[in-house]
């Protein structure tokens, strides 16, 4: 259920995290408790509480004295924003690693990259890069993200 | 539950404040004429927590609970629960329960035995413990010594947890029950925590179940703690380390090294932590795989023959 | 997760109550503590304890006694001895085997359940005890009571001495009362006392414990041979008043009742 990597509080807060930017959990929306994230993933009440706080501190979520605990409007582009800037030391650097253990070259992986995505069923050829657009043959249909259907 | 109750406020977490701790252990020591069971524990349990006492058979776990219960006699040290000595004292012994391993009962019904212990624990909840026979589907009328393996400990697990004891302990609880009721306990021990939070110490050798249950937790061998902290912080300790034998090598000489194993040039060894971002860079760099040790994995490393490692790192 | 992997939270609305606690007065750590009540209490709760199994204690051995009286008395109305005063049976002895028994077992099957749910050895001694006052002193009144009728009748009819055992029960009503009552106690305690070795050191402890005694009581005869003490002993068991022996027997169950309350106090269940 859960990997022995992070601390189970930060993967609570990266599944909330996750759930507020697909838009499980659309913004004003209230989260649940710590005492239901509890009981659902079987964890410690104060481990979920540890975990629903990190993404208070990070001003994810904002507590409603006697109300409750809700996503802060503006809280998924924030998520969005802090997720780009990690993108590269997430993805790109273990990509480059890797590749350079095969010994494939920059332009080697940038073409794999152009072609993985192109491949992809939800391509998106606005995204594309302009030489790429052209080397599209097939016409796959572009769909729409929508929040609901990406969770 | 309450129908007045209002939506969740989780960041209150009323039991990292200044309460006084349950239990506050001092250089304590249990001799038998031959055998020291404790040798020198101390520690503290905060109000509210799950707490799991791990180690192996014979680690000195149940005489520990032992004396923090008052059943045991200390040879030497001090043993404080809510601020007093556990022996002999009814006003500290009324807010605690204890169910072990084998837990003796007067020959009566279960539904005695239920009846009794409900006159003796002032939290008593009859609803709750009404539930609990349904869910481990226990014979009310049945004798207790008639009684399976399974379900004498569920009997065990249904007082303990119905008791809602302000200090609640649970030695090895569930002998004989299987995967399907073990959870069961799990699921209602999390429930009713969540509802009326209380502290529970939870002593099991079955760690990859209870690990996301506990909060803190303390590791036993040979009568010493050798570990202990809160269940999040500890995981941090340690990590696997695999690569070519040379990196491994490489990357933990000066660290303490729990285990090693090689095999055709690879190695993967435990080691101690703590680590740096800069420490992960490097290990990336070297090729390196590293990867979080699980509660159980360290506990075995903790309780393995590597002593010396293990009392360094509790230190 | 589940099988999706979808990482949707059950949004059932549950009243939640984790949060209570935090209310001043609530938490389950708040309680204040008082020593003498929570003593009084868990002493009380032990005498329920005890009689949670009501039958146990009364319909059992009576029950048992009634039986044994009952088959005596079928053979006495059959075989019809000619005297009342030389057809003494030991029928009576299950009453006192009982309180062995109920004392043995308060020792190594409820001490452990009650001290698994806080009462601490002290409170189980003393419920258990004022359990066992109460108790044999019921029984001691029964006994009294069916014994001067038995005098009365000189054998139910039949002959048949059961209760009005030969020098010891059968004085004046008051005597008999006061002699079972303490021999009750005394075998409750000896049960008590046995129950609680064998709880500490097993059965070895128990063979060390009862093969003292038998030690003791055989240096008790080789020294009360070798001085010459026999006639005394006789002529003090036959002639002093009952009071002297009601004196031994309080002694030797004040005793008992010593040691197991020592025992008790180191015991480890």
């Amino acid at each position: 259920m859960f990997d022995e990597g992070t601390p189970l509080f930060v993967q609570i807060a990266e599944r909330l995290a996750g759930d507020v930017v697909d838009g499980t959990l659309p913004e004003g929306a209230r989260v649940p408790s710590s005492n239901e994230f509890a009981a659902f993933y079987r964890i410690n009440p104060a481990t979920a509480a540890k975990g629903i706080n990190l993404l208070v501190d990070q001003g994810v979520l904002e507590k409603r004295r006697g109300v409750g605990m809700f996503v802060v409007p503006g809280a998924r582009e924030q998520l969005l924003a802090a997720r780009r800037d990690r993108f590269a030391d997430q993805f790109v650097v273990p990509m480059l690693a890797e590749a350079r253990r095969l010994g494939l070259d920059l332009a080697a992986v940038l073409a794999s990259v152009e072609q993985t995505d192109r491949a992809l069923p939800d391509h998106d050829p606005d995204r594309s890069g302009p030489d790429s657009g052209s080397v599209l043959t097939q016409t796959p249909a572009v769909v729409p993200r929508t929040p609901k259907e990406a969770s | 539950m309450t129908p007045m109750a209002t939506p969740a406020d989780p960041t209150r977490t009323a039991h990292l404040t200044d309460d006084r701790p349950v239990i506050e252990v001092e250089h304590l020591s249990r001799r038998y004429r031959d055998t020291t069971a404790l040798d020198d524990v101390s520690l503290t349990v905060q109000p509210d927590t799950i707490t799991g006492l791990l180690g192996r058979n014979g680690a000195g776990k149940s005489t520990l609970m032992k004396v923090l219960t008052g059943q045991e006699l200390a040879s030497a040290g001090s043993v404080r629960v809510f601020g007093q000595s556990p022996l002999e004292h009814d006003s500290v012994l009324r807010r605690v329960v204890f169910i072990k391993e084998g837990q003796v009962y007067p020959d009566i019904s279960v539904r005695r035995a239920l009846e009794a212990a409900s006159w003796c624990c002032p939290g008593w909840d009859h609803d709750l413990a009404r539930e609990l026979v349904a869910d481990f589907d226990l014979p009310l009328r049945r004798p207790i010594k008639k009684l399976s393996r399974g379900m004498h400990s569920a009997v065990g697990i249904i007082i303990g947890l119905a008791a809602r004891a302000e200090l609640t302990f649970f030695d090895e609880p569930y002998l004989g029950l299987d995967a399907v009721a073990r959870h069961v306990f799990y699921d209602r021990l999390l429930a009713d925590y969540a509802e009326h939070p209380r502290t529970v110490v939870l002593s099991t050798h079955l760690i990859d179940e209870v690990a996301n249950l506990l909060e803190q937790v303390v590791v036993i061998d040979r009568g010493r703690i050798v570990l202990s902290g809160a269940a999040d912080e500890l995981r941090e300790h340690a990590v696997s380390v695999a690569g070519s034998s040379r990196a491994v090598t490489e990357f933990t000489t000066g660290r303490t090294v729990w285990r090693t194993g090689s095999l055709a040039g690879q190695t993967v060894s435990t080691v101690a932590g703590p680590f740096t971002d800069l420490d992960e860079a490097r290990a990336a760099a070297a090729g390196l795989r590293l990867a979080p040790v699980s509660l159980q994995e360290l506990v075995v490393a903790a309780t393995g023959r590597r002593r010396d490692a293990a009392a360094e790192l509790s230190a | 997760m589940n099988a999706t992997g979808a990482t949707r939270i059950p949004t059932v609305d549950r009243p939640i109550l984790r949060q209570e606690s935090t209310v001043p007065g609530t938490s389950l750590t708040s309680r204040p503590a008082r020593p003498r009540s929570a003593m009084r209490a868990n002493v009380f709760n032990v005498v329920r304890m005890h009689l949670v199994d009501r039958y146990g204690y009364t319909f059992l051995p009576w029950g048992i006694l009634a039986l044994v009286f009952g088959l005596t008395y079928a053979i006495f109305a059959v075989v019809h001895p000619p005297s009342y005063e030389d057809s003494a049976t030991g029928g009576l002895s299950t009453m006192f085997i009982f309180l062995t028994v109920i004392g043995i077992q308060t020792a190594t099957r409820t001490l452990p359940f009650a001290m698994s749910l806080g009462i601490s050895r002290r409170s189980y001694f003393l419920g258990t005890w004022l359990l066992g006052v109460v108790l044999s002193a019921v029984f001691a009144v029964l006994v009294a009571v069916l014994a001067e009728i038995e005098m009365t009748t000189r054998g139910w009819g039949v002959n048949l001495r059961f209760f009005a055992i030969p020098w010891l029960l059968d004085g004046p009503w008051y005597q008999n009362l006061a002699t079972s009552f303490i021999l009750l106690m005394l075998f409750m305690a000896a049960g008590m006392w046995s129950g609680l070795i064998h709880q500490r050191w097993g059965v070895p402890g128990n063979v060390v414990f009862l093969a003292g005694w038998a030690v003791l009581a055989a240096a008790a005869i080789l020294v009360i041979t070798w001085r010459g003490w026999w006639g005394d002993i006789w002529r003090f068991l036959a002639e002093a008043d009952m009071i002297g022996v009601i004196g031994v027997f309080a002694l030797l169950a004040l005793g008992a009742l010593t040691g197991t309350y020592l025992t008790i106090r180191r015991i480890v269940v």
